[in-house]
């Protein structure tokens, strides 16, 4: 809990907070934008709160209530696409995002060529390249606990909670760990956001980029997600496959501001 | 810091002479004459003096488990080839007990995967298993690190290693790759006869034929590994843990056609490394000869080779166990640079 509350007052002071971008530790590269990214997980419109213990907040497309006590994923390959084509790729772009940790949700790109952007595109989880090369560290470190060490991959997200059973009215848990970097059951997915408004990048200019994950999407694809049938998941397959897209599918862009 | 830092490595060079730990004199990674080249050669991680010995510190280390009993060096002992003498699977902390048998670890720069299953894709990966796994060191990688940190001994070390007394697990495990990945073992009588430094006598060279029709598909010259997986028809029977061990079915459960397969391991260094399979189950070389000769199971994915078993004449069989103990590489196992520190 301690941990949980501090993530709740944060995300509050986001919200009331968007007008000054956190420069974030990266240094400015002078003559080149910058973008602060910042994650904002939501349960349908509402600020998603971890909770592990009071009561079920949430309702999902089956009716199933739920609370949400981990909420984890993997951003890479971050391409800035400007609009005559030109594509920005954020070197080393790895970032592992915890709802707990509200450091972990935003960061700072630097290195942004003068223009107008009109969209982002993004890796759900991590490519196949560091999933195969050798121990990482920073963002990709398994201390994390976002990797399988017996059978070498990363967790490319995870959502933890508890749920009520629809049929008997029991109190279960739930469990989703999507791991897989190759093959036809892999979980990592380019996704491609369009921005509500450009974002132009200028000479030494800092621009916020707010990015929105909905928990409910989860449940929705390719078909409604019954909890009582699917409610631990840890292994590749299909399963974890279907959940990935559908993970995929929940990043929004919600507001640029140059 | 730069300056400071290669500053510092200078004064270090120039007192090598005077103080000269001999089991860390030699500390360089040679492909040995006609081998392949290896998967891992220290590209990312340039091999040292000081992370070598940090790997071998690490290596023989209790800290590395969560009630500090066990070391990688407990069920990977120097004097058996760094497998587990008499132990037919590991033993954990609170003496849980595993369901595989502890391999020998040598020439590991070659493997292109880990473990009976092949589970793990990468030499600096490996340590992670086994230190979280809940029948052998039973740890987490957040506490590992914590106790790394709480000793000024291996923030020294670290700092030796890599010029900084950040740890981390990719440090760490760094550290541990460059201890494993010295271990080459190429100084057996065969390879001395391959290298035209010895010679093996008749019965060795009639057995030297045999492994070269019978055995060398799989157990590939000079690796005596092709590193694959394979089912070689072992009965199906229940692990320490009631259940039949699926081998890399556990690592691909939706691919019917890797059930039953396990890693080919290396005929080198027998001697020292029994028993064998990948759960312990034969005891000697001859109950191995046995089973390929007359006790093949018929499983599901039983691999080709072995349809029939292996025919070997009385002979054959003599002269075959002959060349095997031509690979036992005793310089490896006295090897005073992996021996544990005192």
């Amino acid at each position: 809990m301690a941990v949980i509350l501090p993530a709740m007052l944060a995300g509050c002071s986001k919200d009331n907070n968007t007008t000054t971008p956190d420069p974030g530790p990266v240094t400015p590269i002078d003559g080149y934008g910058r973008v602060t990214m910042t994650f904002a997980n939501y349960v349908g419109n509402t600020p998603l709160s971890l909770n592990n213990s009071q009561g079920y907040a949430y309702t999902n497309a089956n009716g199933d209530s739920f609370n949400v006590s981990a909420y984890k994923y993997y951003i890479s390959n971050i391409k800035f696409v400007r609009e005559d084509g030109y594509e920005y790729a954020e070197p080393e772009s790895y970032h592992f995002i915890d709802e707990a940790d509200p450091a972990s949700l935003s960061f700072s790109v630097p290195g942004l060529m003068p223009g107008k952007y009109t969209a982002v595109k993004l890796l759900i989880g991590v490519d196949s390249a560091r999933n195969v090369s050798g121990a990482q560290t920073g963002a990709l470190d398994p201390i994390h606990g976002m990797f399988w060490t017996w059978s070498t991959g990363y967790i490319m997200a995870k959502m933890e909670g508890n749920f009520k059973n629809t049929d008997n009215g029991n109190k279960s848990g739930f469990s989703y760990h999507l791991g897989g970097f190759k093959g036809e059951y892999r979980v990592v997915n380019e996704i491609t956001l369009s921005l509500p408004q450009d974002l132009v990048a200028g000479n030494n200019t800092a621009s916020s980029m707010t990015l929105r994950s909905n928990v409910l999407e989860w449940f929705a694809f390719p078909s409604i997600v019954k909890l009582n049938e699917i409610n631990q998941v840890g292994s590749v397959g299909p399963i974890a496959r279907g959940l990935s897209l559908s993970f995929s599918q929940s990043f929004s862009v919600t507001k640029v501001e140059n | 810091m730069l300056a400071f830092y290669s500053c510092k490595k200078d004064n270090v060079e120039e007192q090598e002479p005077v103080a000269v730990d001999p089991s860390l004199a030699n500390i360089e990674f040679k492909v040995p004459e006609s081998w392949p080249l290896p998967v891992y050669n220290f590209s990312n991680n340039p091999l040292t003096k000081e992370g070598f010995k940090l790997g071998r510190k690490l290596f023989f280390d209790p800290i590395l488990s969560r009630d500090n009993s066990i070391s990688c060096g407990t069920c990977h002992q120097p004097f058996a080839a760094f497998s587990q003498l008499d132990h037919a699977v590991s033993h954990g902390v609170d003496d849980r007990v595993g369901t595989r048998n502890s391999p020998a670890l040598f020439n590991l720069n070659w493997h292109s995967s880990f473990f009976w299953d092949g589970g793990v894709n990468h030499i600096e990966m490996q340590p992670f298993a086994p230190i979280t796994n809940p029948l052998e060191m039973d740890e987490t990688l957040a506490n590992v690190i914590a106790k790394l940190q709480a000793r000024d001994e291996y923030k020294q070390l670290f700092k030796d290693a890599f010029g900084t007394d950040e740890i981390t697990t990719q440090k760490m495990t760094r550290a541990l790759a460059q201890f494993m990945g010295m271990m080459v073992s190429s100084n057996a009588p065969y390879d001395k006869y391959m290298r035209h430094e010895g010679t093996l006598s008749a019965d060795e060279m009639a057995g030297l034929t045999v492994f070269r029709s019978k055995c060398a598909a799989c157990h590939t010259e000079p690796l005596f590994s092709d590193f694959s997986l394979r089912n070689n028809g072992l009965a199906l029977q229940n692990n320490e843990k009631g259940i039949i061990d699926s081998g890399r079915g556990i690592i691909t459960p939706l691919d019917p056609s890797s059930f039953y397969k396990f890693k080919v391991p290396s005929l080198r260094n027998l001697k020292y490394t029994a028993p064998y399979m990948h759960d312990g189950r034969l005891a000697t070389i001859d109950a191995v000869l046995d089973h390929y000769t007359g006790d093949v199971q018929h499983t599901p994915n039983l691999d080709p080779l072995l349809e029939n078993g292996i025919s070997l004449s009385a002979q054959e069989r003599q002269q075959l166990k002959a060349f095997l103990n031509t690979l036992n590489d005793e310089t490896f196992v006295k090897d005073i640079r992996f021996q544990e520190p005192k």
